[in-house]
């Protein structure tokens, strides 16, 4: 078992090849030589870690990830796993948390997935609907929209 | 460090925190996608096809922003990733605005959008019949952006034409060349994948759109003396993808596509529009797909007219490569549909259509070192 100690100070005890889906802990087991050690992950608070580390449970006997070389291969589809879309069904507070935990810890899967629930937030969604679904203010002005409408004519389905 | 609790996680429970009826979750906090890096947002963009990107900017100020922020970072990143490490200058957009601010400030008559292959002989051709409608006695000279273009050694025939161009040069009128992608390696970036037709053109459409996009956003366009503005991308079909991925390219139609914006936002009249060329495949004649190729052109025009009509442009000139043998033909037709549809002239250039004539050019490029008069047919204009 592996010990992490997340950033507010709570330990999880893991199995090694659960925690080694994260290329940054597993190279730190490298470095130090001793699993038994208590690893600090200073970067990421007890609830997110929490996260992580169920979703690298889930997914612990997963093939290696691709080599960067063919990650272009993975680009533009936004299939996700159903399990994986389950996991994701958090606040949107959470979900980024857990793309930065995903980027910092270096897991490469759990970020693409991260990122693909996002882009399938945004798909396909006017502005108006995005703005609701992020609850965001939309604060141009209305000689802005117009200018920024008639920019953006051109990519419009008529 | 002392540990608040201890918590064995194979056996953590899921936790959903909000899922609504419809599966659908929404939030109630102000957006947080702001406080990702750019390189996150960016990797999240990369699963949305571009014209919903451009839709983004239309949020909020701060996606906006964001926007901005992914099309620099992008660009910087695909250059990286297209290997154009080896050449000065194309880096960003930002190069591309210099260019064109460049193309501004010298009142450009033309500017040329093309790929790396398709800067060949068609491309020549199109600078050729450009060249014949300047007003005689014209100088005319051959731009390269501050020698920022970069050019790659296995279009050398390229470098021989717009040499025999630059002789010419004189006076007021520029002719400004732009390298806009090196076609290959975004292709294989993109053909691995299992996109339908549609889709295709989609990805088509953001190569040129982006560098569309940083036409008409970073830069104020009005630009009276730029008469020509020429897109080509014929040669995505000639790289035969189809062969590699399964993926149908339709490069002749993301001409019309990419051209769109710019005519959208300059409003000056620009005149010339891509070029129609036949699928190829290696070891097979141009024509081997024919049938399914013109079914798919003709379909293609039909999205293809109704836009062009909503230009409203008159004077625009549709360039036919006719270039090769018998399928140039029916590359032609259906320019000409097109012209019929849209109302537009066309103007066809070209070498010979016939094997033995093509033939006979090559013969003679040998002899005289690749300064061989094109043979020009004018259908109209």
């Amino acid at each position: 078992m592996v010990k992490l100690i997340s950033s507010d100070g709570e330990t999880f005890s893991v199995e090694k090849d659960v925690a080694e889906r994260s290329i940054l802990i597993k190279n730190m087991i490298e470095d130090v030589g001793d699993s038994s050690t208590e690893i600090p992950i200073p970067n990421v608070t007890a609830n997110v870690l929490k996260k992580v580390l169920e979703w690298c449970e889930h997914h612990k006997s997963d093939p290696a990830p691709v080599s960067e070389d063919d990650n272009d291969s993975r680009k533009k589809s936004t299939d996700i796993d159903e399990w994986d879309q389950k996991f994701m069904q958090v606040d949107q507070e959470m979900l980024f948390e857990i793309i930065l935990a995903a980027n910092y810890l270096d897991i490469k899967a759990l970020l693409e997935v991260g990122c693909k629930t996002v882009a399938n937030m945004i798909k396909g969604k006017s502005p108006e609907e995005i703005r609701r679904q992020f609850n965001i203010q939309m604060d141009f002005t209305p000689e802005e929209e117009a200018q920024i409408r008639r920019e953006n004519e051109w990519a419009e389905d008529r | 460090m002392s540990s608040k609790t201890v918590t064995t996680v194979s056996k953590v429970a899921v936790s959903s925190t909000m899922t609504a009826a419809n599966g659908i979750y929404r939030f109630e906090q102000p957006t947080s996608l702001g406080k990702l890096p750019t390189e996150l947002i960016c990797l999240i963009l990369e699963y949305i096809p571009h014209p919903y990107i451009y839709t983004l900017s239309m949020v909020c100020r701060e996606w906006r922003s964001l926007l901005d922020s992914y099309f620099e970072v992008d660009l910087a990143r695909r250059s990286r990733t297209l290997d154009f490490s080896d050449m000065h200058g194309f880096r960003t957009y930002g190069y591309l605005a210099r260019v064109l601010e460049n193309v501004k400030a010298k009142n450009i008559e033309a500017v040329l959008i093309g790929t790396g292959a398709t800067m060949e002989d068609s491309t020549a051709g199109v600078l050729l019949d450009i060249q014949m409608t300047m007003t005689p006695g014209q100088r005319y000279h051959f731009h390269n952006a501050d020698e920022n273009i970069p050019l790659l050694d296995k279009f050398p025939d390229l470098e021989d034409r717009l040499g025999s161009l630059k002789e010419l040069s004189i006076d007021r009128s520029v002719l400004d060349v732009i390298r806009c992608w090196s076609h290959e390696k975004p292709f294989r970036y993109f053909q691995t994948t299992s996109f339908c037709r549609l889709e295709s053109l989609t990805v088509h459409l953001s190569i040129f759109g982006e560098f569309v996009h940083t036409l008409t956003r970073k830069l104020d366009y009005s630009m009276p003396n730029l008469r020509y503005l020429v897109a080509e991308c014929g040669a995505y079909e000639q790289n035969g993808l189809r062969g590699r991925g399964g993926v149908l390219l339709y490069g002749a139609h993301v001409s019309y596509f990419a051209i769109f914006p710019a005519l959208h936002s300059l409003k000056i009249g620009a005149r010339t529009l891509g070029v129609a060329k036949p699928l190829k495949e290696k070891g097979k004649p141009y024509y081997h797909n024919r049938p399914a190729w013109l079914v798919e052109e003709l379909e293609n025009l039909k999205m293809i007219a109704p836009k062009l009509a909503e230009l409203h442009l008159s004077g625009v000139t549709l360039y036919s490569n006719i270039f090769g043998t018998g399928p140039c033909v029916y590359s032609f037709n259906s320019a000409m549909k097109l012209v019929t549809i849209v109302g537009c002239s066309l103007k066809a250039t070209h070498l010979s259509i016939k094997k033995e004539g093509r033939e006979q050019i090559w013969s003679m490029k040998r002899e005289r070192g690749n300064r061989v008069p094109y043979r020009r047919i004018v259908f109209a204009d």
